[in-house]
């Protein structure tokens, strides 16, 4: 079906004689449906980005105690919140104002203000560009978490890396285009539907990748089989597939399975080669904390993400956190402890993401790369409790939550957008998902409005009708 | 003269057309001369939505509203009023918009309007032509009069939008078989089998040429203006394997191939076709793509994802409705509202299992505007799957503004909203139909055996009534002085505040007793665990009552318990209100706790506080499990009742027990019926039309009702604005099927085409608005649609026209290179079908075609599907992962897979086998190289490699490897292998084995694409 329009490429190809033209891509850059594909074919000179590691904090971490400092929080402690309007929370109520669980201080050259709960992400805000007015159109996590992964707010939409593979196009035939790297503990509820391709077809989907013997599923055929048995059978199957193209040539499909088989003989090298780190220094994996128990997994998924981008991976998913529920819980869904386990979480990532961000930069790979950093939602600047009552936790709040960014095309250093006093609303420059995600396919070389696939009916995209690019936040 | 076995009510006639007599089909009510006529109306509809704006009305002021409604309106109308300005009306013009009045009376050229035309500023996407721009000066300067009902900007098509004349709206009409002649005038059907015509002679019965099927007449005539033709007929194997695989999903026997080789007979493919359509692995095979549409999925997906009980029924009903050819008219109807024309029973319910097939977001939150927008999320779900599904066309964009491309308006989408607004997803028990003897003949069985089994339980030892649960209390001395009767009415909530991995089964019943103070019975009644919702709410709660009439005078002991079976939850009950004849309480209890033991829990699923171990005012209980209760509101408690007796009896290895208990599993699964997931009729409620979507902004209140350029005339349902569910939706079916509705037949029509094909006639299948386009063979989906809805909305025979046809049997390979590059350079794409599409068999003919060559497919049919996937659970949220281990349990049709959504890792994933979150009408056919790593190295690969090896040596006459090699390719490919193949089989084989071997060819192209 996707190939029609290749249709020529392949024939003259074919007629010219088998093996005469080496191919860039399977199949790939047919994009029926696409209007325009991004990236490497349009990018203007000014794109600087071209590919993203986007790391996602399950269950919302907290902005008041993070990157939104709010002196006026301290005086308001212990007192109710002003108004009488229902907060829009989860549980539709909201107890008493709570400061910030850490001190903030004022980071690097920027100056801008971050809380000890990220010491070491502290130490390189002055690559960041920081929106603090972020807001979410629900405060219920799998619509929210799902709109911030595909734009919708529910399921069965394509994944933001989806679009991103489908618009930029392959670099490496080796590897998947998109990767993810889950958190060790556990998923994102939902499971896999969170990197799915909806209607794109499923070469844009992400893969996980974990590690062990089959780091992808069915990369080796195990034990049953030795390497020559394969490796013979292999031989066979081309032979076969070569003389039933005879008096087929005109199926471009033929082709593309051949080739499909030759590529998967090529993952089963490229594979365990990127997952190896033996090549890297001590230096560069203490950098990302790999040899400390609670940085461990997510400084491997960092480290990993780096190599995977090196090797031509246009876009990787990290998550910190899995389940939104679970006892303990597995992520920044703090209703119960925001202390406890935003320490606990934060502690998992901080020295990861710093250190990536430093290992980028010095190899000189922030400059043409995305990190991203966001939540489905934030915090409430008041109790998880009922009106007038204290406790530990926080609630949901998708009015007003902070994200940011760093890396190529982007203004560093910097803050966009305000919340109110309280560190609860946004109350200037509000930016919405399909906001943030038309600025990140800016950055990466795509109009957001250009990037369109056919579906029942609809010329679907990420931003829906909706998405401005944010221009004061580029360089 | 019948013509082709006799299915086909047409009548054969002998017509003057081409060289001599031949056989022409023609419908029976339409001669000769109307089809002329028809033909010369035909052709114009097709026309008018490419090119309207070429002809312009007469008068300057029809041309200059004409322009407006192309160019303007789209984007300035009352419902989406860019810039504040309404253009629809010359009142809108007048008044303007934020930049001020956009017309100026007397001066129009100085006005706003034309300013913003004459600079070009707009439209703003395009520039608009010289012709259309004159053409508005003209109107401007003539006065600018608009109409005086203001522009009906879905009255007509434009070169932007499909207005009410768009074709596929339109009625269905007749239209003549075109007369294919070649530029020679010879009549190219007698040539187009490239002299393989007719295909197998030698019958006395004369054999129409094969390329004498209406179709073929429509599709030659297209490729005749190309000057290209049919290819040649595939030969018999390939015709076979195709046959099979297209109505089967399976590889054919090596017999039917032998067979239809050596017959001679001249009905012989027809025949053949026939026999395949007769097999249920027919319906087996087709509700695949019909699953794909329904987005057919078993678990809830979103946050929980809980596994759904009970959703196979729905699968098996379409398996059945294919299978009998159900008209499709009732295949629709039925999936719509078969409660309200058959009746609440278990088939209905069954069907209607359509509607709620999709995701159900069971995690609201508690603020009622989450509430509210997730339900309104919840309807659209539905609208859209609906209207996509059976009318192609995406009424869900007008969900928050009128619909950009068609004819759909915001209030037609919250009318057919109000049709499905009593709809809500969940489980119900339903009976089966019964004759009332036969039930009650059932039912004193099942009374008895279950007095049976509670002999056997006291036989040894277990005190049923301790184990149980039980609540009891004493009611007062009630003296009612107005009369004798007191009516008991419990506020009662089956199994309510649970998640679904607390699901009841269908036995657990809350049972209600009223008893003397000694404990004799007066009343005793089991409560059934009806609709279970996950998310609660105080409006899940039912009033039951409960009759018991007395003379008042003595205290009474009130029991409440459950029945004794087995399941988690049997019900919850709110209040429980004593009231007298006249309505007045005499008495009540609500549960309100006295001390609570042990800190609040949050209930799974809800969020509710649940608390446990308390003890209660005036009850006392007993039993396991101790007393439980949810707040649904702050203070507001209701009582949880609990199942269980039997889970916590010590297990017994007594075979009467046993024997027992499957005997009233049996009688229960015949008479109890069915647990099924299906919907949950409640009361709709108002319908508001929320404006831009957002529940915060209701507007007015609407009745249900279709739109208006469907069918016309029929689009209102005539129905009050407090109609109840079943006739909201028993109108909406019969809208939908009403013989006006011409897309109905379109849709299915063009649907079955993709899929013999490969690519519809109008390539979009489940779009026949202005965004999928027009068809290659406009005549042609005509013919078919019209054929069908008068021959009975008969899927079979749509299908056996087709395959019958010379288009779909010809060869999809061309052999010479010349006639390949003339047909690529008129035709790349194969739109007018010169050579059949050879096709990549989808996921679940993969799979069952590895496991149908090993012999190891199962024949189970219906029934709960196979798992392949292990649930990993934390705290309400479920996980699938693809089980690792190859499963013999699993060896059944991919059909019966148990459908989860978020699982994307095993083969079928690999091969585009959809995630069931959105109705998927054409699934993308894609080519990558993790389908390559699942097919060579996944175990059930391996697996079906070992098994088709060994099964061709156990074939074998002799233990001659080119012999078992012969044997595989057979299984295999239904061919014999040559030459070189022997060889290459032989030398993997002697050094890897015979599996090694079987393994390639189940890799191999000529496996897994069909010529």
């Amino acid at each position: 079906m996707r190939t029609h329009e290749n249709r020529r490429g392949w024939f003259d190809f074919l007629v010219s004689g088998l093996g005469t033209a080496a191919f860039a891509t399977l199949a790939s850059q047919d994009g029926k449906g696409r209007i325009m594909a991004g990236g490497r074919e349009t990018a203007s000179p000014t794109v600087r980005a071209k590919r993203a590691i986007h790391i996602c904090l399950i269950g919302g971490y907290s902005q008041v105690d993070s990157f939104d400092y709010k002196p006026a929080l301290e005086k308001y402690h212990g007192k109710s919140i002003p108004g009488d309007a229902m907060p829009e929370t989860f549980f539709g109520s909201g107890g008493l104002l709570c400061k910030s669980y850490w001190p903030f201080h004022q980071r690097g050259a920027s100056g801008l203000w971050v809380s000890d709960l990220f010491p070491n992400l502290a130490n390189v805000v002055d690559y960041m560009t920081i929106i603090r007015s972020m807001v979410a159109d629900s405060a219920n996590h799998t619509p929210a978490f799902l709109q911030q992964q595909s734009g919708f707010l529910t399921n069965g939409f394509p994944s933001l890396g989806s679009w991103l593979s489908f618009g930029l196009g392959k670099i490496t035939d080796t590897l998947p285009t998109f990767v993810v790297l889950p958190d060790r503990r556990s998923l994102p509820n939902g499971g896999a539907s969170n990197w799915g391709s909806g209607f794109l077809p499923a070469e844009h989907q992400g893969v996980m990748l974990g590690g062990g013997s089959q780091p992808i599923r069915n990369l080796f055929a195990g034990s049953d089989i030795d390497a020559r048995a394969d490796r013979d059978s292999f031989q066979m199957l081309e032979a076969l597939n070569h003389r039933h193209l005879e008096g087929r040539e005109a199926n471009d499909l033929l082709v593309a399975r051949l080739r499909s088989y030759q590529l998967a003989a090529q993952m089963q090298v490229s594979i365990p080669e990127v997952l190896d780190f033996a090549d890297e220094t001590a230096a560069t994996l203490q950098l990302y904390g790999t040899q400390h128990e609670a940085t461990a997994d997510c400084g491997r998924r960092c480290l990993l993400a780096r190599r995977l981008l090196e090797r031509g991976v246009r876009f990787v998913q990290i998550f910190s956190g899995g389940c939104f529920g679970g006892e303990p819980r597995h992520g920044w869904d703090s209703h119960e402890d925001c202390q406890r386990d935003h320490a606990r979480e934060a502690e998992r990532i901080d020295r990861p993401v710093a250190g990536l961000i430093q290992d980028l930069h010095q190899r000189g790979m922030l400059e043409d790369t995305l990190v991203v950093f966001t939540t489905e939602f934030g915090r409430t600047p008041f109790a998880n409790a009922p009106p007038g009552q204290v406790n530990l936790g926080r609630d949901h709040n998708p009015e007003g939550f902070t994200v940011w960014m760093a890396g190529g095309g982007l203004r560093r250093g910097f803050a966009f957008g305000e919340t109110d006093e309280l560190g609860w609303k946004a109350m200037s420059d509000k930016v919405s998902w399909p906001d943030f995600h038309a600025t990140l396919l800016h950055l990466l070389g795509i109009d957001h409005e250009q990037l369109t696939f056919y579906h029942n009916g609809i010329q679907r995209r990420l931003t829906n009708v909706h998405g401005q690019v944010l221009h004061q936040l580029l360089a | 003269m019948e013509w082709m076995g006799g299915m086909y009510p047409m009548k054969i006639v002998s017509t003057e057309r081409g060289t001599g007599a031949s056989w022409g089909v023609q419908l029976p009510f339409c001669n000769r001369s109307t089809w002329l006529f028809l033909l010369a109306i035909a052709a114009p509809m097709f026309v008018v939505a490419q090119d309207l704006v070429s002809s312009h009305p007469s008068t300057p002021s029809a041309a200059g509203t004409e322009m407006l409604a192309t160019y303007c309106v789209s984007c300035h109308n009352p419902s989406d009023a860019s810039g504040g300005l309404d253009l629809t009306s010359r009142k809108g013009a007048l008044r303007g918009g934020e930049s001020g009045a956009a017309l100026l009376v007397g001066m129009p050229l100085d006005s706003l309007f034309w300013k913003r035309v004459a600079e070009g500023e707009m439209p703003p996407d395009e520039p608009l032509p010289d012709e259309a721009r004159k053409i508005l000066l003209d109107w401007l300067s003539d006065g600018a009069e608009w109409p005086e009902a203001g522009i009906d900007r879905f009255a007509v098509s434009t070169k932007k939008r499909a207005g009410r004349d768009w074709w596929s709206f339109q009625p269905l009409h007749p239209v003549s078989i075109p007369e294919s002649l070649s530029e020679n005038g010879a009549n190219p059907l007698e040539g187009a089998g490239g002299g393989q015509t007719p295909y197998r002679k030698g019958s006395e019965i004369p054999e129409p040429t094969w390329a004498e099927n209406p179709i073929d007449h429509f599709i030659l005539a297209q490729l005749n203006t190309q000057g290209l033709s049919l290819a040649p007929r595939a030969a018999p194997r390939e015709l076979v394997r195709r046959l099979s695989f297209a109505l089967h999903g399976l590889p054919p026997e090596n017999s039917d191939i032998a067979l239809f080789e050596r017959d001679p007979s001249p009905m012989a493919w027809t025949r053949l076709v026939d026999r395949y359509l007769g097999s249920h692995e027919y319906g087996t095979r087709w509700a695949t793509p019909w699953m794909d549409i329904a987005r057919f999925g078993e678990t809830h997906g979103f946050e929980y994802n809980e596994p759904r009980a009970g959703t196979w029924y729905y699968r098996d009903w379409v398996i059945g409705a294919l299978n009998e050819d159900l008209p499709y008219d009732q295949f629709v109807a039925l999936q719509i509202a078969a409660d309200s024309f058959h009746g609440a029973t278990a088939e209905a319910f069954a069907a209607i299992g359509f509607l709620v097939a999709g995701p159900h977001n069971t995690v609201v939150g508690r603020s009622e505007s989450m509430q509210l927008s997730a339900r309104e999320q919840e309807i659209e779900e539905m609208v859209a799957t609906l209207g996509q599904a059976f009318l192609g066309i995406t009424i869900q964009c007008a969900r928050c503004h009128d619909h950009k491309y068609d004819p759909i308006t915001t209030e037609e989408y919250y009318r057919v909203a109000a049709a499905l607004r009593g709809v809500r997803h969940g489980e119900r028990t339903a009976a089966p139909e019964l004759s009332t003897d036969a039930r009650s003949g059932l039912e004193s069985q099942l009374r008895q055996l279950r007095r049976q089994l509670r002999e056997t339980y006291r036989a040894r030892g277990v005190s049923v009534s301790k184990s149980a649960n039980r609540l009891v209390r004493s009611i007062p001395a009630l003296y009612n002085e107005r009369g004798l009767n007191y009516r008991l009415s419990f506020d009662l909530s089956p199994t309510v505040w649970a998640d679904s991995s607390q699901a009841t089964t269908d036995r657990d019943a809350v049972l209600i007793r009223v008893m003397r103070l000694d404990q004799t019975s007066l009343l005793e009644q089991a409560i059934p665990s009806g609709d279970w919702i996950a998310a609660g709410s105080r409006q899940n709660f039912k009033k039951q009552q409960i009759e018991y009439v007395g003379d008042g005078s003595g205290e009474l002991l009130l029991e409440l318990g459950s029945e004794e079976h087995e399941g988690r939850f049997a019900g919850a009950i709110d209040n429980i209100v004593c009231t007298d004849d006249r309505g007045e309480t005499l008495w009540t209890d609500d549960f309100s706790p006295i001390q609570v033991a042990e800190a609040p829990g949050a209930q799974a699923g809800t969020g509710l506080r649940v608390h446990c171990r308390l003890s209660m005012r005036d009850w006392q209980s007993s039993g396991f499990n101790s007393v439980h209760t949810v707040e649904i509101e702050p203070g507001n408690h209701a009582l949880q009742i609990f199942g269980g007796l039997e889970d916590s009896l010590p297990s017994s290895s007594n075979s009467q027990e046993a024997t027992l208990k499957s005997a009233i599993d049996k009688i229960e699964q015949d008479l109890v019926a069915v647990r099924l997931f299906t919907i949950l009729s409640s009361e709709p409620g108002r319908s508001m039309i929320y404006h831009r979507g957002d529940v915060r902004s209701p507007g007015n209140e609407v009745s249900s009702g279709g739109i208006a350029a469907i069918a016309p005339g029929r689009a209102d349902f005539l129905l009050p604005l407090e109609a109840t569910d079943l006739q909201r939706r028993e109108a909406l079916a019969r809208w939908i099927t009403v013989d006006a509705n011409a897309l109905l037949c379109r849709v299915i029509v063009n649907r079955v085409w993709h899929h013999h094909f490969g690519s519809g006639l109008v390539e979009k299948t489940s779009d026949l608005g202005f965004s999928g386009g027009v068809p290659s063979h406009p005549e042609l989906l005509e013919w078919l649609a019209h054929w069908f809805s008068s021959n009975g909305y008969s899927l079979k025979k749509l299908h056996r026209l087709i395959l019958t046809s010379a288009t779909w049997q010809q060869s999809s390979r061309i052999s010479d290179p010349i006639m390949v590059r003339a047909a690529m350079t008129r035709d790349r794409t194969n739109r007018f079908l010169w050579r059949q599409n050879s096709r990549r068999l989808d996921a679940e003919s993969i799979r069952d075609a590895m496991l149908f060559v090993a012999g190891a497919l199962r024949s189970e049919r219906g029934g709960p599907g196979y798992r392949d996937v292990s649930i990993d659970q934390i705290g309400a949220a479920h996980y699938y992962e693809p089980n690792e281990q190859v499963d013999e349990a699993c060896f059944r049709r991919s059909i019966y897979r148990w459908h989860v959504r978020g699982e994307r890792e095993s083969i079928l994933e690999a091969f585009d086998c959809p995630d069931p979150s959105a109705t998927t009408p054409v699934r993308n056919m894609t080519t990558t190289p993790l389908q390559a790593l699942s097919l060579w190295n996944s175990r059930f690969s391996l697996e079906m490699s070992r098994r088709v090896a060994l099964r061709a040596r156990s074939l074998s006459d002799s233990s001659h490897v080119d012999d078992h090699l012969r044997r595989l390719w057979y299984l295999v490919l239904q061919r014999a292998p040559d030459a070189e193949e022997i060889a290459l089989g032989r030398d993997l084989a002697s050094f890897h084995g015979l599996e090694s071997v079987a393994r390639v060819l189940l890799n191999s192209s000529e496996f897994l694409v069909v010529d």
